[in-house]
């Protein structure tokens, strides 16, 4: 076994904070939530669907998935192709299936909202009281800081559209009166 | 916009800053990305309950620990019918399984050459759940998995981390939460008169307040190998002391049934305080691995071994990059007073036998994120162990009375017969810092210092380095040292009977004994591993281990040679076996693994695994011969792939392949009593017995989507081609050389989740 001595001066030598060291982004959480998105169509019903049609999977706002999404949507989806977008703005968003609201957005979320109440787009967002202010689905992390996710389903908001979730999707989400 | 920043720069420093932000995003994003691609495996379920990664969090990645490790997912528990750790275990690379060969472990196991579950940390939550004196335990049915998230498996000592006898890795089953309301009931029944049964479910009583609760119970007849291995079986004399006390003409049949249950409970308030237990019972005949020359086959003879922890840990913040755990856990083991052997070495009466192990612990930990660079986990722990081994009693061992109250003598003697007990204590502190130096490399240096009431104080480190140039490699380096300290299962260990056969001057001459060495020191193990993680693409992950260990003081069975007449007083013990620090061991080998994943047209995905695995090692056991390591394979393969058919249907077959492992003895069986052996003629080292290679193909078919979308029915199929193989036998001079395996078998079983 090596001597006691020896293995402390080793460690007091690596304990010694390297400066020059660049601190590791957060990526996690958007590994997670691009991910998560990713998998939601195929526990949504989505009305205006058709057969052999792309699904377009948009991103609103300064899209914090870099480049996940095309990486995820180079895999079909139940044999369904996917296109990811970026609309510029809510009016551009009319011609998505699903579509993610940043957090850049949150100041104007009330007018993105209003603006998407006439079509069947899935509204989802990780901006906290997403579902609440009218979104459909919300991902939020937990209170406790352990840092696990939330769905939180505004079914009221999708119903309206003939938007429905799966049942096994109701089942791990929490549901959202506004 | 980088470049324009760095032009306008005005003092280098500042320029660099910037150089080596913007470098640092551009890895995260393409560490995102990756990231994203791997948790698409996963359900929507897990998913969800995927800790998130932050700079705040100690939880680690894959690619951040630089020990090689394995997750193994719910999805593929379930397709790959990991019904428990030993199915899993055999299914890992680098891990050789001898089924049903041991009396009081009942499997045999090898992991990257350490031989016996004693070598492995095998935790539920992160609490031991394993023997609590560190002894030998079944690792077989009594492990069950429904209950599990995930299990990860970590190669390579981590005593820095988890204690020193975290020798050969650790294995971490992951249980669901309660806030996941997953609920399932599985009901199966197949060939050989087996049946199981498993529940979980759990429910969130108040914001505040989650339960979980879960078990299983399995029992199973097994074949009755003398219908399907008759050479192995021919009715002989069973002779004690000269005499057939059990005449060939009226022995009995084979059996070989086992049972098991466990059990699973979790309360978590709110997300401060965590209760639990965790009970698993395993039984199986102390004929197991033996043969009629030196057992009856009694369904009586029973091996009724059980675990139980409860534990408590309550997590808490006490400064803002501080996150604290205190853990208290109370780990019981128990063989019950009537268990008994029924062996040559009790006469072919009832040998009875006693274990009873105690282990109470406490420990704090903290994780301090010092900086965006550095994270130190720390801790203090203090265990208190207390054990109790007797064996070979002519009657049960009374609980209810002390070690010295039991009254009992050895039989045909006047001799009192005293049971052994021990008590011990260990104190802990470690500290591991994780540093990240750069976007690609990071370094792990970590040190345990123990402080065992009896074997003394140890230092155990432990470094590693992990560079990862680009998504598509990881490199890992780990330099790991443990020690085990010997638990009382061997320095306690002893056996055997007297015929009443008296010396000149009248000591009882005992012959075949187990004696006690109290001595023992522990064994002290090194182990150097560089891994490679290659992944050309988001579906094809390739992984090589290399590793190198060493073990000196290795604890062995031996002889000694000469006559005892110090541990029974009044009897003198003819060459009687001990266990003893003779041995030294070391093993070179490399896993390699790959994992593929698919998609044929649009209604087919499928998923690929495999593992190659080859390593050399030698044991010197004490005699100053270099031999192979018994229970390991010098070659391994095994492969596997899951078709599934939309939701609907999934397919998977598993083939296990492996060459010839040696069974420890030295020559072919001389007793003509003794069943055959695949051993033959004259060998040299570092030559010994070995028990022949043989391939395995097990079939696995879920049909899914039943019962309202909420049943799945599975039928396994294990040994489908109806292949007679063996597995190599216990080293016990009186055991199978090559222990004879299940034929074709299969399970049915109806799994609703809800």
């Amino acid at each position: 076994m090596m001597k006691p001595q020896t293995l402390l001066i080793a460690l007091a030598l690596l304990l010694a904070p390297p400066v020059w060291a660049q601190a590791p982004a957060a990526a996690a959480e958007y590994a997670v939530k691009s991910a998560l998105l990713y998998k939601l169509p195929r526990f949504i019903y989505l009305p205006n669907l058709q057969d052999g049609q792309a699904l377009q999977l948009c991103v609103l706002g300064e899209s914090p998935f870099g480049g996940a999404l095309q990486k995820l949507a180079q895999t079909p989806i139940d044999g369904r192709k996917v296109a990811v977008q970026h609309p510029q703005n809510s009016k551009q968003a009319l011609d998505c299936d699903l579509l993610f609201i940043a957090r850049s957005e949150a100041a104007q979320l009330k007018t993105t909202l209003s603006a998407l109440s006439q079509t069947a787009v899935v509204t989802i967002s990780d901006i906290e009281g997403f579902a609440k202010a009218g979104g459909m689905l919300e991902m939020a992390l937990d209170a406790d800081g352990k840092g696990a996710l939330s769905i939180l389903i505004n079914r009221k908001a999708a119903q309206a559209h003939g938007i429905q979730f799966n049942a096994q999707l109701l089942r791990l989400a929490k549901i959202v009166e506004p | 916009m980088f470049l324009d920043i760095f032009m306008r720069a005005k003092h280098p420093f500042i320029a660099l800053a910037v150089t080596a932000c913007f470098s640092s995003t551009a890895v995260a994003q393409t560490s995102l990305e990756e990231d994203a691609a791997s948790l698409l495996d996963l359900s929507l379920q897990d998913l969800i309950a995927t800790p998130i990664v932050t700079a705040s969090r100690q939880a680690e990645t894959r690619d951040q620990t630089p020990a090689q490790i394995m997750v193994i997912t719910r999805a593929q528990i379930r397709e790959r019918r990991y019904k428990n750790l030993a199915d899993l275990l055999a299914d890992l690379p680098g891990v050789d399984f001898q089924r049903g060969t041991k009396s009081s472990q009942y499997n045999q196991f090898a992991m990257q050459g350490y031989v016996g579950p004693n070598k492995l940390l095998i935790m539920q939550d992160g609490i031991r759940i394993a023997h609590p004196g560190g002894g030998n335990f079944p690792v077989a049915e009594n492990l069950a998995l429904y209950q599990a998230k995930q299990v990860e498996v970590l190669y390579g000592p981590a005593a820095a981390l988890y204690g020193a006898d975290a020798v050969a890795g650790v294995i971490n089953i992951i249980t669901d939460s309660a806030g996941q309301g997953r609920s399932s009931v599985a009901l199966g029944a197949g060939r050989f008169g087996s049946r199981e049964a498993s529940f979980f479910t759990g429910a969130q009583i108040t914001e505040q307040l989650s339960i979980s609760v879960g078990g299983q119970r399995q029992q199973s007849d097994r074949a009755p190998l003398d219908r399907y291995y008759p050479g192995y079986f021919q009715p002989v004399d069973g002779i004690f002391g000269g005499q057939p006390i059990l005449p060939a003409a009226s022995r009995e049949a084979y059996t070989g049934a086992i049972s098991s249950h466990s059990l699973f409970a979790k309360i978590d308030f709110a997300e401060h305080l965590t209760l639990g237990l965790h009970r698993s019972h395993f039984n199986s005949l102390t004929s197991t691995g033996d043969p009629l020359a030196t057992a009856q086959y009694d369904r009586n003879a029973q091996w009724p071994t059980t675990n139980d922890t409860i534990y408590g840990r309550w997590r808490f913040k006490p400064a803002p990059n501080v996150d604290a755990q205190l853990t208290l856990d109370h780990g019981r083991m128990e063989v019950a007073p009537k268990a008994y052997y029924n062996n040559i070495y009790n006469a072919f009466t009832h040998g009875h036998s006693y274990i009873w192990g105690e282990r109470s612990g406490i420990e704090q930990t903290v994780n301090w994120r010092i900086n965006a660079q550095q994270q130190l986990q720390a801790g203090l722990g203090w265990q208190k162990y207390q054990d109790i081994e007797a064996g070979s009693l002519p009657q049960p061992f009374n609980p209810s009375a002390s070690v010295t109250g039991q009254g009992m003598l050895y039989p045909n003697t006047t001799l009192p017969l005293l049971p052994l007990d021990a008590s011990f204590h260990n104190a802990s502190a470690y500290a591991q810092l994780q540093t990240q130096w750069s976007a690609q490399l990071s370094s792990v240096v970590g040190l345990r210092v123990d402080r065992h009431s009896a074997y003394g104080s140890a230092v155990n480190p432990r470094l590693g380095a992990v560079y990862k140039p680009s998504e598509q490699h990881v490199f890992k380096l780990l330099y790991g040292q443990a020690f085990r300290a010997p638990s009382p299962e061997e320095s306690l260990s002893s056996y055997g009977m007297f015929d009443g056969q008296q010396d000149a001057q009248g000591r009882y001459v005992g012959r075949n004994f187990r004696i006690p060495n109290l001595d023992l020191q522990p064994e002290k193990v090194r182990t150097l591993s560089a891994a490679w993680d290659w992944r050309p693409s988001p579906q094809i992950n390739l992984g090589t281990h290399l590793y190198h260990s060493r073990i000196s003081n290795l604890v062995v069975t031996k002889v000694r040679a000469g006559n005892d007449s110090q541990t029974i007083p009044g009897a003198v013990l003819i060459n009687p076996e001990i266990k003893g620090n003779a041995g030294q061991q070391h093993q070179s080998g490399l896993d390699l693994s790959a994992q593929w994943r698919f998609r044929l047209g649009s209604a087919w995905t499928g998923d690929l695994w495999g593992s190659a695995s080859l390593i050399h090692g030698r044991i010197n056991e004490g005699d100053g011969v270099d031999w192979r390591i018994p229970y390991v394979a010098q070659h391994k393969l095994k492969l596997g792939t899951t078709l599934r058919w939309r939701d609907r249907l999934s397919i998977t077959p598993k083939i296990y392949a492996t060459g010839a492992v040696t069974n420890g003895r030295k020559k072919a069986p001389t007793n003509a009593l003794l069943p055959p052996a695949a051993c033959q003629g004259n060998l040299s080292a570092p030559a010994r017995c070995s028990t022949p290679g043989y391939t395995l193909v097990d079939l696995h078919l879920g049909w899914h989507k039943l019962l309202d979308g909420k049943a799945t029915l599975w039928l396994d199929i294990y040994n489908l081609l109806d292949r007679r193989y063996y597995a190599a036998g216990g080293s016990g001079s009186q055991t199978f050389w090559d222990m004879p395996q299940q034929p074709r078998s299969w399970m049915l079983t109806l799994d609703y989740q809800f």
